[in-house]
């Protein structure tokens, strides 16, 4: 049904070329819409008149009926037309009276962006630049905590640390193992084919041994650590801090890099190490059923053959490298938290970025493991 | 005013955490087009009521009537549907922190009406002037202070020109100027929009000022002990507690 315009608006134009607007019935939320592009439809064509503004038959107005009053008192200004409000009546007048509609100013919604490539990569480079001082800062903080923490102690949040270990460490447990024995499974189911066509079939449990111990292991677990505590670390300390609440313990004379970011980052630091020696043997364990389900091996001859193929350096390298992750995971997670300023979408941000920035360390680290490893002879 | 059926009736309400019962059959009527005030001590269960007001949470027992219709038993479709002609100003404004003031006044009307944009703007405009912030449009919420926040909050939820207006504790976190400002402002609402509203506080000097009717609750009887006029409760209340509360004193044990 289109909508009964003539119920609500007459246009009239005068000898002297003015233009009389007589709005009548109710200038609600659903009825505003077609009065203004009608209004503004008869005005188009006309500059430098006097429009008059008749609403003694209007029966009820709301905000979008003022609102409506005003775009029509700007629209004209704009083409040079002068308005002169008309008849009217109790009930616009008493609608009205909250409105100053001459004072009302112009308002922006949203902020000004400045599209120069120039400020933009300017801007880039400041930010860059504080997020180096920042960390820097964060760095040398967490390691002046770490040493007073060792001169006194007494002092230290050994409970925190036993609950934070649980929390990222025992309740990760059963993930870590499913990942790892579905990632032993595939890489071994995978690389099974290729190995039976040179009758290579036993090498699979070096293959699954040390790929798993030097590389897969740690990496798996420093991910998932990653994604499930450096994420909620960032995200419950960026919390505290747009509620006040690190700035409430810096004011207790409580430094926060002691009391949150170091127990996180010691447990983290403690837990990797052990969840990645789990990972290692779930990820072994899915390798060794796949040899025995495809590739005819024993249970006993992948062990003879893993025995030989991995040593104890295999095993510890990986397990210092979670120890460097686990820092890295913890760290990252920690100083996203603390840096978060304003509100929930500041605490997406920094958990967001904490994972980012979390699974970038993780990988530039191993790989200059690799370097160093290489260099030192100790791959 | 005796012809007038109650725009919110409050029936039986009892509403418990866990444990705890916090309200115990409450039950009173606010009248179309006045100013009702919840007050009470801190803790005595003001906000738990006002968010089974708003439906917010369902009540464990009683229910809540709007213009004589049970809202606890309504149609989703309905309930929603009423609760578009609610506006609330929460405590801290609850100002969503990824749009800007504008956009969050806006936003009513963008999910709600068939409104152009050049409309939306207008009533955005109109709506943030009434509150007095209409050169902070722009900013975000977290560059707003306080009591910038709790106006940009009332903004928003007059965008829709609401039948009933409800308010958790408005001149809580302001200075006293501001205050005097928002009494002025929801008196100003109330007598030319005649939009109903109901305030939850106990800022005496506002309950004076604004109030036509109000009742108190206590948390050790867990519901109203006093029902009136402010003016009157302090002239003649007997109950010690709305004693002590409406002329400051200690209560004496």
């Amino acid at each position: 049904m289109p909508f009964p315009i003539h119920e609500y608006l007459q246009i009239e134009q005068t000898e002297d070329g003015n233009v009389e607007l007589t709005l009548s019935g109710r200038l609600s939320f659903s009825t505003v819409e077609p009065l203004r592009n009608e209004i503004e439809k008869a005005l188009k064509k006309r500059r430098e008149v006097k429009v008059t503004v008749h609403l003694d038959q209007v029966e009820y107005i709301d905000s979008a009926g003022a609102a409506l009053l005003f775009h029509i008192k700007r629209y004209c200004r704009k083409r040079d037309c002068e308005t002169v409000r008309g008849r009217s009546n109790v009930t616009v007048e008493e609608a009205l009276k909250l409105f100053d509609l001459e004072k009302i100013p112009e308002i922006k919604l949203s902020p000004e962006k400045s599209g120069n490539i120039i400020v933009y990569s300017g801007k880039l480079f400041i930010k860059s630049a504080q997020e180096f001082i920042e960390l820097s800062l964060f760095i040398g903080r967490v390691f002046l905590a770490l040493m007073w923490s060792l001169r006194h102690p007494g002092r230290f949040r050994w409970g925190e640390i036993i609950y934070l270990s649980q929390r990222t460490g025992a309740e990760a447990l059963p993930i870590v193992g499913l990942l790892s024995l579905l990632i032993g499974l595939v890489s071994a189911f995978s690389s099974a084919v290729q190995l039976r066509q040179f009758g290579a079939n036993i090498y699979i449990a070096d293959l699954i041994g040390i790929g798993m111990t030097r590389e897969m292991g740690p990496l798996i677990t420093a991910i998932l650590i990653t994604g499930r505590s450096g994420s909620a670390f960032a995200a419950e300390i960026g919390t505290m801090k747009i509620s006040d609440e690190i700035d409430a313990l810096t004011v207790m004379g409580i430094d926060p890099h002691h009391y949150l970011a170091l127990p996180r980052i010691i447990a983290v630091m403690l837990m990797m190490p052990l969840l990645t020696l789990f990972s290692d043997l779930f990820g072994i364990a899915g390798g060794l059923f796949i040899s025995v389900a495809t590739l005819d091996l024993t249970p006993t001859a992948f062990m003879n053959q893993l025995g030989g193929a991995i040593g104890l350096w295999d095993v510890a390298s990986g397990l210092l490298k979670a120890f460097v992750f686990g820092i890295l995971v913890a760290g990252t997670g920690c100083f996203r938290g603390l840096q978060t300023y304003g509100g929930a979408l500041a605490v997406g941000k920094s958990t967001t970025s904490s994972v980012v920035s979390g699974i970038f360390l993780i990988v530039a680290a191993d790989s200059a493991f690799a370097i160093v490893f290489h260099y030192l002879g100790l791959m | 005013m005796d012809n007038l059926k109650p725009a919110i009736e409050v029936f039986d309400l009892s509403v418990s955490y866990r444990e705890t019962e916090v309200l115990k059959e409450v039950t009173f009527q606010v009248l179309p087009g006045e100013i009702f005030v919840v007050l009470g001590e801190s803790g005595c269960g003001k906000t738990t009521l006002l968010r089974h007001m708003i439906g917010l949470r369902e009540p464990q027992g009683g229910t809540v009537f709007f213009a004589g219709e049970n809202f606890y038993r309504m149609k989703w479709k309905k309930r929603e549907k009423l609760m578009k002609k609610f506006g609330v100003l929460f405590q801290s404004g609850a100002l969503l922190g990824s749009l800007t003031l504008g956009e969050n006044v806006a936003l009513p009307l963008v999910e709600n009406t068939k409104l152009s944009k050049k409309m939306i703007f207008e009533i955005v405009r109109l709506k943030l002037s009434l509150v007095g912030l209409e050169d902070k449009a722009h900013l975000y919420p977290a560059e707003l202070s306080g009591g910038m926040k709790k106006r940009g909050g009332l903004a928003r939820a007059m965008v829709l020109d609401p039948q009933i207006l409800f308010f958790d504790e408005p001149s809580a976190g302001l200075d006293p100027v501001t205050q005097v400002e928002l009494d002025e402002l929801i008196l100003n609402i109330n007598g030319n929009l005649g939009t109903t509203i109901v305030v939850v506080t106990h800022e005496l000097q506002s309950i004076f000022k604004i109030a036509g009717r109000c009742i108190m609750l206590d948390s050790e009887s867990k519901g109203i002990i006093a029902e009136g006029k402010p003016e009157e409760l302090r002239d003649t209340a007997e109950h010690p507690r709305v004693k002590a509360f409406f002329r400051r004193e200690k209560i004496n044990h």
